[in-house]
């Protein structure tokens, strides 16, 4: 059998080599040493365990594909890899959607919940149903959350419809919401159940503040359920 | 053969229709839209699988893992309840553009 050519194009035409340190493969599978040289010159460039899985089930499907028209092994290995193209693309989309919800971005979430909760919970309101802090603090925890998943542009254009809006994205964003939304609310409420709790030194307080933290809750619910699920309704109304 | 520029416009809406009809692995589905397209629409790896990982990251594609014997595995994927609803939303839009372009080359409009 000639040397596997299942490796990137341009790893082929210039010569180069490279090791193949692959799983043991069945002997009478004469495609597993042309697989196991892709997996190798693919690994080399940066894929992953699941998309090196991946990028050998399609290629093992387009080469027996090429057989079964009557390729010669070689040749319908050679167009099978020519056609799944550079690996290094397949990994360069996994470390752009990794650098997507990178630390810069988190950052970034972070400060602007914290804006957005500092500057309600300025001097804010506490009459009734109306607790400010509280309010603040759901509208914090859930532009944060959000901004981290799709980042500034893309959730200000789901959210407010303006601009270039992709229905698949828009979808992709409003669900997220609604699930934040509900999410914040929890975690609102169990963050100022902790803060009242531990300050038992004035029991008295203790009724009223662990029901403003229970506002949380309604904040959270109020805002998902009157706020992003009509807009969800709304697309699957124009849908 | 259909503009690259189209078959990248086109390609979500094709995917999420595609995986309306029950889950389905990559090179599964560019077969499936080359033979729906008599092979105007040909597909590179290269293009759909982000697409797929796109979605999957999203929340409206899942994924799993099947294990097709002699250590293979291969990687289906599927529509979730989010992904019918994008699809919706695809179907709303493509259907709106169709309907303009149809009346505006319709003969009577000429």
């Amino acid at each position: 059998m000639r040397e596997p050519q299942f490796a990137p194009k341009e790893e082929r035409d210039t010569g180069r080599t490279h090791e193949a340190p692959e799983p043991a493969h069945a002997a009478d599978d004469p495609l597993a040493p042309h697989l196991a040289a892709w997996r190798a010159a693919a690994r080399a460039r940066g894929l992953a365990v699941d998309e090196l899985d991946e990028g050998a089930d399609h290629l093992r499907a387009a080469i027996e594909r090429e057989l079964v028209r009557g390729s010669a092994l070689e040749d319908a290995c050679a167009r099978a890899v020519d056609a799944l193209g550079d690996p290094a693309l397949l990994a360069s989309d996994r470390r752009a959607a990794q650098r997507s919800a990178s630390i810069s971005r988190w950052i970034g979430s972070c400060l602007a919940g914290a804006f957005v909760a500092g500057f309600l919970g300025w001097n804010a309101p506490m009459e009734g149903f109306l607790d400010g802090r509280s309010l603040a603090l759901v509208l914090g925890l859930f532009v944060t959350g959000l901004w981290a998943s799709f980042g500034p542009t893309t959730t200000a254009r789901a959210l407010l419809g303006r601009g270039t809006t992709d229905a698949t994205e828009t979808v992709a964003v409003l669900a997220r919401a609604y699930a934040l939304a509900w999410t914040s609310g929890v975690l609102a409420t169990l963050l100022g159940a902790f803060v009242e709790l531990s300050m038992l030194s004035t029991p008295e307080a203790l009724a009223t503040g662990l029901a403003r933290a229970a506002l949380a809750l309604l904040y959270g619910a109020l805002l998902a359920e009157l706020v992003i699920a009509p807009r969800r309704a709304l697309l699957g109304a124009r849908a | 053969m259909i503009s690259q520029r189209l078959a990248t416009a086109s390609t979500i809406p094709f995917v999420l229709a595609l995986l309306a009809e029950g889950e389905s692995y990559g090179y599964r589905l560019i077969q499936r839209v080359r033979a729906l397209s008599d092979g105007e629409l040909d597909w590179s790896e290269g293009m759909l699988y982000p697409v797929l990982h796109r979605l999957t990251r999203e929340g409206l594609v899942e994924a799993r893992w099947d294990d097709e014997g002699g250590g293979r595995r291969r990687r289906y994927y599927r529509l979730t309840a989010e992904g019918r609803a994008a699809l919706d939303a695809e179907r709303a839009e493509w259907e709106r553009v169709q309907h303009a372009l149809a009346a505006l080359w319709s003969p009577r409009h000429a």
